[in-house]
């Protein structure tokens, strides 16, 4: 199991335990005044229709052996349904919109025990206008660019998307840690000023739960008394768009670590910090897009780190009113700790880094408003090494898709 | 299959070129049209019932965007795009600033996140003006020449003069 702890006590605190608390307080004022603001002030009025509608992604993959110096995986050819997204909305006033979000990836099908559904959004939200709407229920938090877009597969000229926001890639990256992924209380709206204008999103959530370790009860609700708090700052001046995005939460994971000096270090509580900054700017026909994301964990021992890095930036070119070509560079980098033992008996806890480089470059095709074709090409290089035992360990692969995208 | 370096580096060359030449080539086109094309009014129009009398450029973008949902007095905006390609809807995206193909992509973004809806689309400029007047909060564009007091213009756009 690779551990979650971080460098350094001293660490800079993104967001203090009493900012966490008032913007908890906030943000729960802030639901609680719009319902009963709704409750006041909305006469009941006619419902508007329910709307279904949705998307999906099939694809073609081709991907090469991924090739070390230990070991040749196998070649893949695959044709799939990377994705379908099936939406209900219903305006039930003016202001008021319940919107349901089902998510179903790999090919799902329960029979075959392929892919998995969830239910990614269900909420209700309360437009007060542009400089506020709030969200209540399970919703996407805003963070730089994408964690709202990620599974938006018709709105990216990826098929592979950027590292941390490729569900396919959770073998290798933690993707959970990189990005808040779900929050319950959202508020949000932008506030003009001429042409400039300043963008804000706070939220409130679970503490995350680890929903891939079934065995060590986690169940999806949160156990603890801890919360997810966040937010996203930004500015836009007509088409260039910057901002700053932070969230604390704890890693409410039921793992242990045994350190050297015995000490039991218990993950249960440990504090995490991301902090997001993301870049976009259109200018003329080509279109630069860029983030960084930094996340640390709090710890009081020296001996661990588990601090990860990634960055993106994309450059993109609009050939015409439907072709789009873009090239990008992915790059990611993890801390991580481990207990090696070794054949002899012993153990030990030791550090290591983990690289993911990823150039790669492709094109969307708009056929028609809902249908897009795409085509992509990335070149994934993985590096690990754990310096104290002189282990490193490269490999890399190609990755070549097409897809079409459908919006119905 | 394994690519090498090179043949990965000969793709992104390929792919990088093949769309500058495009790219090119698509302004060259959109150049010489807007050379041949002569003056043209264009009206912003609107349905009666709303009370602005008139906006500026960017508060029509932002109503065209999503980011302004309502009019002033609370009425729902309802936007409405013209489908045919042609001189009134060069001049409107010119006016606004935008490419279609980027206010389209604006309109799925708000339409799949659940913030907005894309608006209807109409096939021509008397389509357009009968469902404006029609509409109560609807926004379109036509030529000047073909509004009546159906419709209210809010905005004139004067394209070459």
């Amino acid at each position: 199991m690779a551990v979650v702890v971080a460098r350094d006590v001293h660490e800079v605190s993104l967001m203090s335990p009493s900012l966490e608390r008032v913007m908890r307080v906030f943000l729960i004022a802030v639901a609680v005044t719009t319902s009963l603001n709704m409750l006041a002030t909305e006469p009941v009025s006619a419902q508007g229709q329910l709307e279904i509608f949705g998307f999906f992604q099939n694809t073609f993959s081709h991907t090469t052996r991924l090739k070390t110096q230990f070991e040749e995986d196998a070649e893949r050819n695959s044709f799939s349904v990377q994705q379908q997204n099936l939406f209900f909305q219903r305006d039930l006033d003016r202001r008021w919109r319940a919107f349901v979000n089902y998510e179903f990836v790999n090919s799902f099908s329960t029979g075959r025990q392929w892919g998995s559904a969830s239910l990614e959004e269900v909420w209700i939200r309360y437009r007060a206008g542009r400089r506020l709407s709030v969200k209540l229920g399970q919703s996407i938090p805003a963070f730089n660019n994408l964690n709202q877009i990620k599974t938006r597969t018709p709105l990216l000229p990826y098929i592979i998307r950027p590292l941390v926001y490729e569900a396919s890639f959770s073998d290798n990256i933690a993707i959970e840690e990189y990005l808040p992924q779900r929050a319950f209380i959202q508020a949000y709206g932008s506030l003009p000023r001429d042409r400039l204008k300043l963008d804000y999103a706070v939220y409130v959530g679970n503490s995350p739960n680890i929903n891939n370790m079934p065995d060590a009860g986690q169940t999806g609700v949160d156990t603890t008394d801890s919360f997810l708090v966040g937010g996203r700052l930004g500015l836009r001046y007509d088409d260039l768009k910057a901002g700053f995005s932070v969230t604390r939460d704890h890693l409410d994971s039921p793992g242990t670590l045994t350190l050297s000096t015995g000490e039991t270090l218990s993950l249960k509580q440990l504090t995490r910090r991301r902090l997001g900054g993301d870049l976009s700017w259109l200018f003329g026909d080509w279109y630069l897009e860029s983030e960084g994301i930094w996340v640390t964990y709090d710890d009081d021992s020296p001996e661990v780190s588990e601090d990860k890095q990634f960055f993106y930036a994309t450059l993109g070119y609009r050939a015409g009113e439907r072709l789009f070509l873009f090239a990008s560079y992915w790059h990611a980098d993890e801390d991580f700790t481990e207990t090696v033992s070794f054949v002899n008996g012993g153990s030990s806890v030791e550090r290591g880094e983990t690289g993911i480089k990823v150039p790669n470059v492709g094109a969307s095709y708009q056929l028609r408003d809902s249908v897009i074709l795409k085509v992509h090409l990335a070149q994934v290089q993985i590096t690990g090494v754990i310096p104290n035992l002189s282990l490193r360990q490269d490999g890399d692969f190609y990755h070549l898709s097409t897809a079409v995208s459908v919006v119905f | 299959m394994r690519l090498p370096r090179e043949l990965s580096l000969a793709l992104v060359t390929l792919v990088l070129s093949a769309g500058l030449l495009c790219g090119g080539v698509c302004a060259q086109t959109q150049v010489d049209a807007a050379l041949i094309e002569p003056s043209i009014s264009v009206a912003v129009i609107v349905h009666p019932s709303v009370t602005s009398d008139t906006l500026t450029r960017n508060e029509l973008l932002d109503y065209y965007t999503g980011e302004l949902q309502e009019w002033p007095d609370g009425t729902r905006v309802v936007i409405k795009d013209l489908k045919a390609k042609g001189p009134v809807r060069a001049a409107f995206y010119e006016f606004l600033g935008q490419r279609p193909s980027r206010l389209k992509s604006i309109w799925l973004r708000n339409l799949l996140a659940g913030e907005g809806e894309r608006p209807e689309s109409l096939g021509d400029e008397q389509k357009m003006l009968e469902v404006v007047a029609a509409t109560p909060g609807s926004i379109g564009f036509i030529s000047a020449e073909w509004v009546d007091p159906r419709v209210r213009t809010i905005i004139l756009i004067d394209e070459g003069r």
